[in-house]
């Protein structure tokens, strides 16, 4: 290790990089298995929410057409799970099952804020070394106060004209209705997921009534997509940690777009927005890093980490197919137009690491700063406004 | 082309070699910080399972607020 090495605690090494052939295709054919049960799971969590709200769904997330009240509750959500990609699949399978685009849009959205906590707590321990300190938490919040900035711009936006629901209304239909032309592959999906799906029913066909059986297939789903996500995190970032390195290798001295790419590759290669926003931290706290590199790296990690609801989607077949794709294109045209309007206007660019740089500031002179931002932004405030939405 | 003093023209040479310079500096400062990316891209396998250090990273902050408080205190 380079005598940059940062302080935080550091596991050994669980498994040599270099893998022998055998391995590899066992941690590949592990893949598979996973994402063959994300798919069940995305599925199950359509059927379930159908069976169990029947044509209520509307009425069932009444309690979320405040758009700000779905926003803190995709908010909390995700920084309680800490995985935006359980998040976003599990609202893919409930907008399949019936929830409306309208109130699913909020809720992604928070998500997209709740995600940026983790890498804002693994900065947390850099807290011995001061100026390491101030260097990793800027690092991590800068994605906390872009996402933030993203959604003050845009979900008024949203609100307004409904940009990002109509436009990922027509691309949904245009590739829906493209798949369908293509039938074999439609009912392929159909046929594979349907032994999986048809076993998780099978578990809950003793329960009395639709209802319950619905409800305990979208318990068994989100568990299952929890441990999935998870599961599939860990394997993948053993088999592509080589494939990362060569990705950050290119894109030293390069410039954002490159910075951004990678960022994006290697989100998409480990399949975890949190693994490439933490991984950044560390290197970020040596110095070697800096702000300029890192920020445009962290925005890539927004665009890669959209791929888990996309692939979610695909697990859904039938009139709702559409609806699952437009949430999940949804997820992926506000990171892309935040990234546009964002780091596309030169003087709103600036805003995101000036606000990251001035808090790190502040949290290095004192911790209580920290725990104000964290318990503040993630969770009192928060929960305070889905109290205040619902007076 | 323009007529220059030799006292001009010496004068010029002068800050077109310093400005050669500061821009080489700056050069070589970027080639080392690349080298030191690289190098400490090469070790990222210590860096890719940070996601996981979550509970550590808490339990360290919170015995750093403890003892800044407990400081203060005293």
């Amino acid at each position: 290790m380079s005598s940059q090495a940062p302080s935080i605690a550091q596991e050994p090494l669980s498994q040599e990089p270099t893998q022998p052939a055998s391995r590899q295709w066992l941690s590949w054919l592990t893949v598979v298995v996973l994402v063959y049960l994300l798919l069940a799971a995305v599925g199950a969590i359509g059927g379930g929410f159908k069976a169990a709200a029947g044509a209520n769904a509307k009425e069932l997330f009444a309690f979320a057409t405040n758009p700000f009240v779905g926003l803190m509750i995709g908010l909390v959500a995700t920084a309680l799970i800490q995985s935006s990609s359980t998040v976003t699949s599990i609202i893919v399978g409930l907008v399949a099952g019936g929830l409306p685009v309208q109130i699913a849009i909020p809720l992604i959205m928070g998500a997209n804020i709740g995600t940026s906590l983790t890498s804002t707590i693994v900065a947390l321990g850099h807290v011995r070394n001061g100026e390491e300190f101030r260097r990793a938490f800027s690092a991590a919040t800068v994605h906390d106060a872009f996402n933030i900035l993203a959604v003050i711009i845009l979900l008024p936006i949203e609100l307004l004209f409904h940009p990002l629901q109509r436009s990922s209304e027509v691309v949904a239909a245009l590739l829906v209705s493209d798949a369908s032309l293509d039938m074999g592959s439609v009912n392929l999906m159909k046929t594979v997921l349907a032994p999986a799906i048809d076993l998780l029913k099978l578990c809950v066909s003793w329960l009395p009534g639709s209802v319950w059986q619905g409800i305990a297939l979208i318990l068994i789903g989100v568990g299952m997509i929890l441990f999935v996500v998870s599961a599939i995190g860990r394997v993948l970032r053993k088999v592509m940690v080589g494939r990362a390195k060569d990705i950050m290798h290119a894109s030293v001295g390069r410039g954002p777009i490159s910075g951004m790419a990678s960022g994006t590759v290697i989100t998409v290669l480990v399949q975890s927005s949190s693994t490439t926003t933490s991984l950044i931290v560390p290197l970020a706290g040596t110095g070697v890093f800096s702000m300029r590199q890192v920020y445009p790296f962290t925005l890539g990690s927004n665009i890669g980490t959209c791929v888990t609801a996309l692939l979610a989607a695909t697990a859904i077949s039938g009139d709702n197919a559409v609806l699952a794709l437009q949430i999940a294109l949804v997820h992926l045209f506000f990171n892309l137009l935040g990234i546009a309007v964002i780091y596309g206007i030169p003087f709103l660019r600036q805003i995101p690491p000036r606000l990251a740089e001035g808090l790190a500031t502040l949290a290095q002179r004192n911790k209580l700063y920290v725990a104000g931002y964290i318990g503040g932004t993630f969770f009192v405030l928060p929960l305070a406004l889905i109290g205040i939405g619902q007076i | 082309m323009s007529q220059h003093s030799r006292q001009e023209t010496e004068e010029r040479i002068k800050a077109l070699r310093e400005s050669l310079n500061q821009l080489e500096n700056q050069l070589a400062h970027h080639q080392d910080n690349d080298e030191s990316q690289h190098d400490l891209i090469e070790h990222l396998d210590e860096f890719i399972d940070a996601v996981d250090h979550k509970v550590l990273s808490l339990r360290t902050f919170w015995n750093s607020l403890k003892s800044e408080w407990q400081k203060g205190r005293n």
